[in-house]
């Protein structure tokens, strides 16, 4: 069984290629975004154990030396993350490629999503007018949530019902996100225009709801469950400062991110088959 | 749960009840009396009050005026001395609705009319906050005077712990309050300034509060009487002597939990669905309690009352009246983040450092707030254990101290200020707190980690039990510590206090090398920047880890501590003990040998996982 989750139907190469990529940007950032900080703790007898000891005292100690680095850093991680999600704008596309055909290269792969770029920042721009919608509906749900609690003047209802509305807006948001998965696989899969794909995958929701939206979840839940699990581990082990607590949790945060990856290119390969299954029909 | 409290005794107990428990020690002057009958209007958002204020002259001089404060009137419109002296977002410019104290009637015991010639103070144009009285007659030391009042309290919608908002009403500074006359008879008056509190004589308070059915009311004081039908409102009369105001809150939605601990009646008042906050309250007084009163004497009243105000009323939480104070918190907060605790306990301390101390809050507001602070520190240390954790939540990372966060507030100060400033000498509400509350702790903390918390405990026992009802300034601090701890920590605090100041140790350089002779030898260089000779520890710790101890005198900007040890250097650190918590930074304390690292990997490796869990978000 755990074989067959594992298996990505000849894809493991991609998918440790594209997690690699990621987890190397996000060193390369955490270096940069360190290096003032790493340069003071190395003088210490202690090292970064610092950050844990004192109360506190000490990691406010860091902050406070280095408040002058922290509008650059927070800077460049932004400009970082913007860059990121820019090109992933236009490769977009990879994913569903290599879902839908097993043995397709990377550089394939990112080839293909850039040429059909055009249609995938159309389906892009969609979508981010569903999330913007969503957002807003959760806005406008919490006023009249707390309006309606503020009625009954109790503190916890007015709390609960400022609380439900994000997360009905967060779902809503999610069946956008499902929804772009699904437009994107059409694209890509069968050379749909971005109206065309948009269509298709609302139709497939249409038709097969249960089966789209208990998959989608599925695969969602699996990589927030490891997101759970290393944080769950990080309670454990954040403030211990063995070598083997702290190489244990670095594995497992890269691991997070790998598996991540993995069950995005599951998705995408499950979306793949049936859309190939529903043409052959 | 009913909605409402308990009836207290009355009767026999009731002349019992008036006292301060602690009176018998150092009884509480009766300088200011007050006997009021008000009625609250929570539809117009009013009090209408008369009754009489009966002031004993405290002096050693006659005086022929008298001093009322009317600080309601800092809220009466934009261009009152407390709106103009607002600093950055510290209280909302403009209140949806302003308010203000009508005096309507002010006569002395022969019948004068006092208010055709009275003034506010013209040193401070459009401000009311003040009122100048001439009074018909010299009032000698010890003679007195009675006064009858009528006035007209309009609360304004919250502002700086006063006001409505809906029906939710907490009525605080709504009386005309006589000011301090000192020993040399001078009066301690001043307008009311946005960074200020506030400074009253001792006396008894006789107020019987007037207010619809339907509504919960808390007050200063005990209830000795009611609640009872009266004109068809309710009344109920509350009585408490060794107190220096009066305040009381009203809202027709409040639940309550009540509680007896140490003797002591303690009464949550709370909006529904906020019985987890009433609880954990209740929870943190049962363990203050105690703790106040054997750190810093027994707690003189017989009743406290806790109010949680409801969502939209924030502005009046995080407030100190006597036997009333106000928190803020919100329910869902898990225990260990431990705000509505750390809240708690520094309002109830103000009922030390504010209520029965009674320092004008107003020319030394580090006596109430800062004292306050460390004492808040301190409890919070005695009951959720070493550094007085209130963040710690291990999921997140680093626990947070309340020593450390206090060490941290006072290590931020740019530009140091002397702590002994007046409130209004401060130039902005943020300059205000970082000095008064921060600094005034660490300071008081620094003392006790020289000394040891047995030693430091008593001392400000003793300060507390000398200036029990007794308006301190900081020389009876002084002197306490004189007696206590010599002239040499005096000098130490009054330094601390009365000069700006920054203060930090660092190890700039630790070398070592090996001689013909087989040992090795280096030095330690240690920096300090700031005014303190205090003697602090240099430990030297070797490769082979043997620590060697050296007492340094610390008494000059640069030391050089000479290394001979059979082992290369590894490390040095300087106050390893943590003796000196007013240091600017304590990071620089302790330094590896030259040419040695630390590892810092793991540090990347956590940030470069939250970098990917972000990229994952916007990516693939």
């Amino acid at each position: 069984m755990i074989r067959a989750w594992l298996s990505t139907g000849g894809r493991s190469g991609v998918v440790l290629g594209i997690a690699a990529i990621e987890m190397a940007l996000a060193w390369l950032l955490g270096l940069a975004a360190t290096a003032a900080l790493t340069r003071t703790l190395a003088h210490s007898p202690v090292g970064y154990q610092a950050l844990h000891l004192a109360g506190g005292r000490w990691l406010g100690d860091l902050l406070a030396l280095h408040a002058h680095a922290w509008e650059p850093t927070a800077a460049l991680l932004g400009v970082a993350l913007v860059a990121w999600a820019a090109a992933w704008l236009l490769l977009g596309g990879m994913l569903p490629v290599l879902g839908a055909t097993a043995g397709v290269r990377l550089h394939r792969a990112a080839a293909e999503s850039l040429r059909r770029a055009p249609t995938l920042l159309g389906l892009a721009a969609i979508a981010g007018l569903g999330f913007a919608l969503a957002a807003f509906a959760g806005y406008a749900a919490t006023g009249w949530g707390e309006r309606a609690a503020a009625l009954r003047l109790d503190v916890r209802a007015i709390t609960l019902l400022g609380w439900v509305a994000w997360p009905v807006a967060g779902a809503l948001a999610w069946l956008i996100g499902v929804w772009h998965d699904l437009a994107r696989a059409h694209a890509m899969a069968r050379g749909k225009t971005a109206l065309q794909a948009s269509g298709a995958a609302a139709f497939q929701m249409v038709r097969n709801p249960v089966a789209t939206m208990a998959t989608a979840a599925g695969f969602g839940l699996v990589a927030w469950a490891y997101v759970g699990a290393a944080a769950a581990l990080s309670g454990l082990l954040e403030a211990r400062t063995s070598v083997a607590a702290v190489v244990t949790l670095a594995v497992v945060q890269h691991l997070v991110v790998l598996g991540r990856v993995h069950a995005r290119m599951k998705w995408f390969a499950w979306l793949g088959g049936r859309i190939a299954a529903a043409k052959t029909e | 749960m009913s909605s409402k409290r308990m009836v207290l005794p009355r009767a026999a107990g009731v002349a019992l009840l008036l006292l301060p428990l602690g009176a018998s020690a150092q009884p509480a002057p009766r300088v200011a009396d007050y006997t009021l009958t008000a009625t609250l209007d929570p539809v117009r958002h009013t009090v209408r009050a008369d009754g009489t204020i009966h002031w004993t002259n405290p002096s050693t001089v006659a005086v022929r005026d008298l001093w009322l404060h009317q600080y309601l009137n800092g809220f009466a419109g934009p261009r009152t001395y407390f709106m103009r002296t607002r600093s950055g977002d510290a209280w909302p410019a403009h209140p949806p609705h302003w308010g203000g104290l009508a005096l309507e009637t002010l006569r002395a015991d022969d019948g004068t009319d006092l208010l055709p010639t009275a003034t506010n103070d013209p040193a401070v144009p459009d401000d009311t906050s003040q009122l100048h009285v001439l009074l018909p007659r010299a009032v000698a030391p010890g003679d007195s005077i009675t006064l009858a009042v009528r006035f007209t309290a309009t609360l304004p919608e919250v502002v700086a712990r006063t006001g409505y908002d809906g029906t939710f009403h907490l009525v605080a500074q709504w009386f005309p309050k006589v000011a301090v006359l000192e020993a040399d008879g001078t009066w301690a008056h001043f307008p009311f300034h946005a960074n200020s509190e506030f400074y009253a004589d001792f006396g008894r308070y006789d107020v019987r509060i007037r207010y619809p059915r339907g509504y919960e009311i808390g007050a200063t004081g005990p209830r000795v009487e009611g609640p009872a039908v009266v004109d068809g409102l309710l009344e109920e009369r509350h009585v408490l002597e060794g107190i220096h105001d009066f305040a009381f809150t009203a809202w027709n939605h409040f639940r309550h939990a009540d509680r007896t601990i140490n003797r002591v009646e303690v009464h949550v008042l709370h909006a529904p669905g906020d019985e987890r906050g009433a609880a954990r309250t209740l929870d943190v007084m049962a363990g203050a309690l105690p703790a106040f009163e054997r750190r810093f004497g027994e707690y003189p009243y017989p009743v406290l009352t806790v109010v949680l105000p409801p969502p939209g009323a924030e502005a009046t939480a995080g407030m100190e009246y006597p036997t009333l104070i106000t928190i803020g918190a919100q329910w869902w907060t898990p225990r260990r983040v431990r705000d509505v605790e750390y809240v708690t306990l520094h309002e109830f301390g103000h009922q030390y450092f504010y209520g029965m101390l009674a320092s004008n809050e107003h020319r030394y507001p580090m006596l109430d707030e800062g004292f306050c602070e460390y004492a808040t520190a301190r409890v919070m240390e005695d009951l959720f254990g070493r550094g007085g954790p209130v963040l710690d939540l291990p999921m997140l990372g680093p626990r947070f101290d309340t020593w450390a966060w206090e060490a941290l507030g006072s290590a931020a100060i740019a530009h140091p200020l002397p702590l002994t400033l007046g409130a209004d000498e401060y130039p902005s509400w943020d300059r205000y707190g970082e000095h008064v509350y921060s600094r005034t702790a660490i300071v008081l903390r620094t003392v006790e980690r020289r000394v040891g918390t047995r030693l430091f405990t008593e001392i400000l026992r003793e300060y507390v039990d000398r200036s029990r009802f007794r308006h301190p300034t900081p020389e009876a601090f002084y002197a306490v510590v004189r007696e206590r701890l010599g002239v040499p920590w005096e000098a130490f605090v009054r330094t601390a206090f009365e000069t700006p100041w920054r203060y930090n140790l660092s190890v700039s350089e630790a070398v070592s090398a090996r001689d013909p002779d087989g040992h090795w030898r280096g030095r330690a260089l240690i920096d300090r920047d700031g005014p303190f000779d205090l003697p602090v520890n240099v430990v030297f710790t070797d490769v082979r880890g043997r620590r060697t101890v050296v007492r340094i005198a610390n008494d000059r900007p640069l030391t050089v501590v000479p290394y001979d040890g059979p082992a290369a250097l590894r490390s040095v650190a300087v106050d390893p003990e943590d003796t000196l918590p007013l240091e600017q930074r304590r990071i620089d304390n302790a330094r590896l040998a030259d040419g040695l690292a630390a590892p810092t990997l793991p540090l990347v490796a956590r940030v470069a996982y939250w970098v990917a869990l972000a990229l994952g978000s916007v990516g693939p």
